[in-house]
């Protein structure tokens, strides 16, 4: 072995180290957090149309979308973004949690900015 | 398994080379066929919207990236310069995942730069067992299998999932949002919170006992079996996730013993029979590798290599095990392919019909204060 693959080894082996000790403690990387926390939710979402929307119709197909009970939210957001003729987009999303159910409701409107608004769930 | 390996020094770069580059494939193609390009073109939601910047591309931008990884992909498989053909591999992968952040495929980043340290070469002959430090790309695999198992756990050792709520709620989740039916049968197993907790306990167990495990060569042989079936398992309670398996598989290979040719005691294997486990223990003792001699006895599970060695008991059962996941992998993928979403794309409405919508009131509440009610 060259001496610079051995240099280029220790580097990967300090990246990696450095990679999974740093996402361990910051949410955002994608360091192996495999299935480290998975919430139990529901969610209806209509449009002004009374239309239902279904988050698996603007994702792709069989994407990930198990992980975060804001995504839901997070897609009624984006519709009003990019669609803003079907506003108001009304949603709740029900949570389950300690034997507990908690609702979030959201409504985006059309003239209200979209970024103004959060989502309340706790 | 060993003996082949043992003739043919660079079977295991070879075949994680070539099963790794099934699972880039794979993923190449389940990309595109799921609408990965809609994500890249803003059609459909921009996951995490890391993505906004390749906007500019235009609709085509992310077919630019398919074309080159591609056109990667098939030098990669053609061991052209590899060196270059790996890191510019895990650049246009680097990129392509900024859609979507997947940690399979950071894996496959990862271990294709590895991969790029010291690659096969096109020319390599069989001339011997490896040496002393020679493949080090294997060697950064087998600790980079070790930082994610280890890493993995670590995350996993949080109250929810303790508890055994995270697998319950897993199970729940991918059938409440239509990522996978169970069979009715099983659909009250996975409902039950103490086999919930017990497959929850086990994971973690697992994945600490496992990097540790696969480093000591007399328990391997041991370890790789499980490890595979952990996987095995993993997939097919949650069928989205099988191109991870794919990698792992590929990247167990890394495992398998590759040095030290005349140690007696190899994994369990011994190259003398009479020093061996009685008979009917080889059918179970990992690793074990009967003699030419003793291969002669037919047995459905011996396997027989090209130059007319045999290998019988629990190593044919490990290759087997290794097949058999291979066969499912090709049939996941021919699924993945011809499978039709239910669902089409929702589109909105015509724009006469909003027209003839009476005028919306504005500064309706946006927030509602959170709703609390006993379950």
């Amino acid at each position: 072995m060259r001496k610079s693959q051995a240099i280029f080894a220790v580097c990967f082996v300090l990246f990696t180290s450095a990679h999974a000790i740093v996402g361990y403690f910051n949410p955002r990387i994608p360091a192996w957090k495999m299935f480290k926390y998975i919430p139990r939710f529901s969610y209806e979402i209509e449009d002004r149309f009374g239309q239902s929307i279904d988050v698996r119709d603007y994702v792709q197909t069989r994407a990930y979308v198990i992980g975060s009970a804001k995504t839901p939210y997070e897609i009624a957001e984006w519709l009003a973004q990019t669609q803003p003729e079907r506003l108001p987009i009304v949603g709740t999303i029900d949570v389950w949690r300690d034997g507990e159910v908690k609702q979030a409701r959201f409504r985006f409107d059309p003239v209200v900015a979209p970024e103004s608004q959060q989502l309340t769930a706790r | 398994m060993l003996q082949l390996t043992r003739r043919r020094p660079h079977w295991h770069m070879l075949v994680f080379h070539y099963l790794f580059g099934f699972a880039l494939s794979w993923q190449l193609a389940e990309d595109a066929i799921m609408g990965q390009g809609g994500v890249h073109s803003g059609a459909l939601f921009p996951w995490r919207q890391e993505a906004s910047w390749l906007t500019p591309l235009g609709p085509n931008g992310y077919w630019m990236l398919f074309g080159v990884e591609v056109l990667l992909l098939g030098l990669y498989f053609c061991r052209v310069q590899l060196r270059w053909t790996t890191l510019l591999l895990a650049a246009v992968m680097f990129v392509d995942n900024l859609g979507s952040f997947l940690n399979h495929r950071t894996l496959m980043i990862l271990q294709l730069v590895a991969l790029s340290v010291y690659p096969l070469a096109p020319d390599a002959r069989a001339t011997g067992y490896r040496g002393k430090a020679r493949y080090v790309s294997l060697d950064l695999m087998r600790w980079l299998i070790f930082v994610v198992y280890v890493t993995t756990a670590l995350h996993k050792c949080n109250p929810q999932f303790l508890s055994g709520e995270t697998m319950a709620n897993i199970f729940w989740m991918v059938q409440e949002h239509g990522m996978h039916t169970y069979p009715a049968w099983l659909q009250p197993i996975l409902a039950n919170p103490q086999v919930c907790l017990a497959l929850g306990i086990a994971s973690i167990v697992l994945e600490f006992a496992l990097p540790v495990g696969l480093q000591f060569r007399r328990v391997a042989g041991w370890f790789l079996a499980t490890a595979m079936l952990f996987h095995l398992g993993i997939s097919l309670l949650m069928p989205f996730i099988w191109i991870f398996s794919t990698v792992i598989f590929a990247t167990l290979i890394a495992f398998l013993p590759d040095r030290l040719p005349e140690t007696r005691t190899f994994m369990l294997w011994r190259r003398d029979a009479a020093a061996g486990p009685r008979r009917w223990l080889r059918f179970v003792w990992p690793g074990y590798v009967t003699t030419r001699e003793d291969a002669s006895l037919e047995r459905a599970w011996c396997l027989e290599a090209p130059d007319g060695e045999r290998l019988t008991g629990t190593a044919a059962w490990i290759e087997l095990l290794a097949l058999s996941p291979l066969t499912m992998l090709f049939a996941e993928m021919l699924r993945a392919i011809t499978f039709q979403p239910e669902r089409s794309y929702a589109e909105p409405e015509s724009r006469e019909h909003v027209a003839a919508e009476p005028e919306l009131s504005a500064g309706s509440p946006v927030a509602i204060p959170v709703r609390v009610r006993s379950s």
